[in-house]
């Protein structure tokens, strides 16, 4: 096998054995439970994969997922830890929401863009909290993005239940957003909308930024190795806030998308986890774009596969978040590997020897 | 009797062979030095000896009886010890827990801390080492902690002792009691290997030499039938010259000027005292001095690193006091630092990658944010070509791969292609190869032939020797002499290291 080769398969393997694990665990559980597991995960599978409506439900699954996927990596790529997508997909999802519904006689396809803009810009805004105080004030960028998930989770909840809730409604809802801001959904019977092209199109762009462009080169340089960065000229503070500000707008171009193409009016917590979801994918796809899109389809395959298992051979689709955290647990024990023992020191020693 | 026997033993990396067939033999109680150049596959071989790495085919003997060692732990068992240049010492704890670590001495449950000092000292004071075992590591200097390493492999009763490269962390001072304490090592009947680049040190210590070029074995020879010269040669294939030649220099302008800069590290103490300094076009000025004299806080301020408290810096005419890295890059300054690994490469990123760094946004490889990866591709290959780095067919691989030597390069192929006004070169050298040491200063004295200036920071008091036309000296963060090159000497600017004085003398301005 030459040089070349190896490079491509090893992260490649190295992200299927924790995937591989989940799903030889997962299936004793099957087992434990009294089904046959090989059954339940054709069933899942073919649930998922089998025909057209089954495929654009698994692609309409995927969907968000490949955006809070890319905004994770995309800060990963500089070792930045942007753990507030979850907050930045919520006041995307509510800005678009709100030019949604106030924007009266905006020509259709103009309203979706500035929709979209204003949910990527609000994104984008609220990223810069963390990335000011890093690249300024030297604070730890995991600990203040975490605190504003939650501090944005509540604002959006308390927009939805007083100001911008719904006259009737019974839950914290907004009005429904006009038709012209709606992402259109392709074919009846499944929910696939203008939201997946969305997401592709960024998915283009991000893979472009991260192998072809200076500042991917520059994300690659920090992440790397952050000293040799500065010393060869790289402005650290403006590079983190320009990675934050992308990984921002990613992330608030999800939820975005979500508003204008599945719910079409702001709800309140109506994100089942996709930022966290989108760091296991991060986690998964080796910060890599195209990564980060396999593994949204992995997951979205399971979250439409899911319920056919239950449908189909009986076992609770519950088991489809004990096969998450089950890859989850696998790829922090990949993690811990990785980065605190054997192979970085091992690598270490090569380098340090050679210093010479 | 052959205390180690290697017969036709082989290393691949891939499809790349590292070690190919070589045979050695090693005398019990000598001390044999193994040369080469870089990337000739030194560390490669004695990390197989000493269990790191396994070789893919060969035999390897110790005392007779072929071994075949999964583990340093297994070769240290069979009496095999290797010092490797980065030390493996937690700075916290003392001399003789570092020494014990991974065997303490417990009775029940409690480690017996007197018993383990004192066994452990009893070993120091055996081998007359200059150490206590009570320091703490972090405490000591950088040639008692590789004491310390060494006095580990001894307590653990190996009479085979390899030492990678062990002078390249030294100053010239711990370099000769290292000498005279592995001299002592084979006297009480040791076996010592020694990987060095340094061929005064090899004549100084070794009884015979072997020598390794591309992996082959070149010849194994005794030390008192040969010159510094005649090893050169075998390592490199071709006559070395040993001393450069160059002709006068025709100083122009002044093209950077320090004046009284006053500096303080990161903890608080100040590290620069009054440093004033300048270069001329055309020029090579050496900056003396044993390491940790501030040379590398001067390096880091006039590289934009380090924060002035004080003083000016001016270069062309302008101050460059708050300018950033990427400031004194665009002003055509180059800057080669001293930490290779930390701030000269990216190891894990690219060679072509990292043959642009700092340039990347140039116009040439990069055109509206996007990078142009022919061009970069290219570049790499023509400086692959002009600076002779071996070893790197494929610049796709990992910098981290390439020997010391060639990693050097890079990072002097890519400061220099980049046409600079200004070079300012830290320990441009250390740990690189005789045959790449000669290619190296003959490429900043071309420099020097095009009428820039260069700055050449060096502990090695010859390379500051040959190279520079004028020299300051550093003590204690101050610059406490100048002379011109040819009007002084060794010994002088060596007294001046040391920090003694007497009525000073300038020149230059
Ligand atoms: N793990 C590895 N994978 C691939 N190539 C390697 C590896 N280790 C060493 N090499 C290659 O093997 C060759 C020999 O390396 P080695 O480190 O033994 O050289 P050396 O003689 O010690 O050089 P130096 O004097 O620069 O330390 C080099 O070309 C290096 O690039
Ligand atoms: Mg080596």
């Amino acid at each position: 096998m030459n040089k070349k080769q190896k490079k491509w398969l090893l992260p490649i393997i190295s992200s299927l054995i924790p995937v591989m694990l989940a799903f030889i665990v997962g299936s004793f559980l099957i087992m434990l439970s009294g089904y046959k597991p090989l059954e339940a995960y054709s069933a899942l599978f073919s649930g998922a994969l089998s025909g057209k409506i089954a495929i654009m439900n698994t692609l309409f699954a995927t969907t968000p997922l490949i955006l809070t996927g890319l905004a994770t990596a995309i800060a990963f790529k500089a070792n930045i830890y942007n753990m507030g997508v979850e907050g930045q997909l919520y006041l995307g999802a509510f800005t678009a929401a709100f030019l949604g519904f106030t924007l009266q006689g905006t020509p259709p396809v103009i309203h979706v863009f500035i929709c979209l803009i204003g949910g990527a810009l609000s994104g984008m805004l609220f990223a810069l909290i963390p990335a000011i105080l890093k690249a300024f004030f030297n604070v730890n960028e995991m600990v203040v993005t975490l605190m504003l998930n939650y501090a944005a989770i509540l604002f959006t909840t308390y927009l939805a239940s007083f100001p911008f809730k719904a006259p009737g409604a019974s839950n914290a809802t907004t009005i429904d957003i006009l038709p012209s801001a709606e992402l259109p959904r392709f074919f009846q019977g499944s929910q696939l909308n203008g939201g997946f092209i969305v997401a592709i199109g960024v998915f283009i762009m991000v893979w472009f930024l991260i192998n072809k462009m200076k500042l991917g080169y520059e994300m690659n340089s920090i992440g790397r190795n952050i000293e040799f960065s500065e010393y060869v000229g790289m402005n650290i503070a403006k590079k983190i806030i320009v990675i934050m500000s992308i990984s921002g707008i990613v992330a608030g171009l999800a939820g975005a998308g979500e508003i204008l193409g599945t719910h079409r009016r702001f709800v309140s917590e109506f994100s089942p986890d996709y930022g966290w979801t989108g760091l296991t994918i991060a986690l998964l796809g080796k910060h890599n774009p195209v990564g980060v899109l396999a593994g949204a389809l992995l997951f979205g395959i399971l979250k439409n596969g899911g319920s056919s298992m239950e449908l189909m051979v009986g076992v609770p689709r519950s088991l489809i978040d004990v096969i998450q955290g089950l890859i989850i647990l696998f790829l922090a024990v990949d993690f811990l590997i990785h980065h605190f023992s054997l192979v970085t020191k091992l690598k270490e020693r090569f380098n340090r020897k050679k210093v010479a | 009797m052959n205390n180690i026997e290697v017969v036709n033993l082989t290393k691949k990396f891939g499809d790349f062979v590292a070690i190919n067939g070589i045979n050695l033999e090693v005398k019990k109680g000598e001390i044999h030095a193994i040369c080469g150049e870089n990337g000739a596959g030194k560390s490669t071989l004695m990390n197989m000896l000493f269990g790191l790495i396994e070789p893919s085919s060969g035999q390897i003997f110790i005392n007779g009886e072929e071994v075949h060692f999964q583990s340093p732990k297994e070769a240290i068992h069979q009496g095999i010890g290797m010092v490797h240049q980065h030390f493996k010492l937690v700075p916290s704890l003392t001399v003789y827990e570092n020494i014990l670590l991974g065997e303490e001495i417990v009775k029940g449950f409690k480690i017996q801390q007197r018993k383990e000092y004192e066994e452990v000292q009893k070993t120091i004071d055996h081998y007359n080492f200059d150490l206590n075992g009570k320091d703490k590591i972090q405490d000591i200097s950088v040639g008692a902690q590789q004491r310390v390493e060494i006095i580990k492999m001894l307590h653990r009763n190996v009479d085979i002792l390899i030492l990678d490269e062990p002078s390249a962390v030294l100053t010239p001072q711990e370099t000769d009691e290292l000498l005279d304490n592995l001299i002592a090592l084979r006297n009480s009947g040791k076996t010592i290997i020694i990987i060095t680049h340094k061929l005064d040190e090899v004549k100084k210590c070794a009884d015979r030499i072997t020598v390794i070029r591309h992996g082959k074995f070149i010849g194994t020879v005794n030390n008192k039938d040969v010159n510094q010269q005649e090893i050169a040669k075998m390592m490199v294939g071709r006559d070395v010259k040993l001393d450069l030649q160059k002709e006068d220099s025709e100083r122009g302008n002044v093209v950077l000027l320090a004046k009284n800069i006053n500096a303080y590290s990161d903890s608080g103490s100040q590290v620069l005292y009054d440093v004033s300094m300048n270069v001329h076009e055309g020029e090579i000025v050496g900056i003396a001095g044993v390491e940790g004299n501030g040379q590398s806080f001067l390096m880091n301020a006039l590289s934009g690193m380090l924060k002035l408290e004080s003083g000016e810096i001016i270069y062309q005419d302008n101050s460059i006091n708050d300018k950033s890295p990427q400031a004194l890059r665009d002003m055509k300054i180059g800057l080669v630092p001293e930490d290779r690994y930390l701030h000269g490469l990216n190891s894990t990123m690219s060679i072509r990658d990292n043959l642009i760094a700092g340039y990347h946004w140039r116009k040439q490889f990069c055109d509206f944010g996007v990078l142009q990866q022919k061009e970069i591709a290219h570049h790499a290959k023509d400086l692959i070509e002009r600076f002779d780095i071996r070893n790197c067919d494929n610049t796709s691989l990992e910098v981290g791969s390439l020997s010391g030597g060639n990693a050097q390069k890079i990072v002097i192929a890519r400061e220099m292609s980049m046409n600079p006004n200004l070079l300012i070169l830290s320990q441009p050298t250390r740990g690189v190869d005789i045959g790449s040491i000669e290619f190296i200063h003959q490429q900043i004295i071309e420099f020097r032939r095009k009428k820039k200036a260069v700055i050449v920071i060096s502990s090695e008091l010859s390379e500051v020797m040959t190279l520079s036309d004028r020299i300051y000296v550093m003590y204690k963060g101050r610059v406490i002499g100048e002379r011109l090159t040819k009007q002084t000497s060794k010994e002088e600017i060596g007294v001046l290291m040391a920090g003694i004085t007497d009525g000073e003398a300038k020149f230059g301005e």
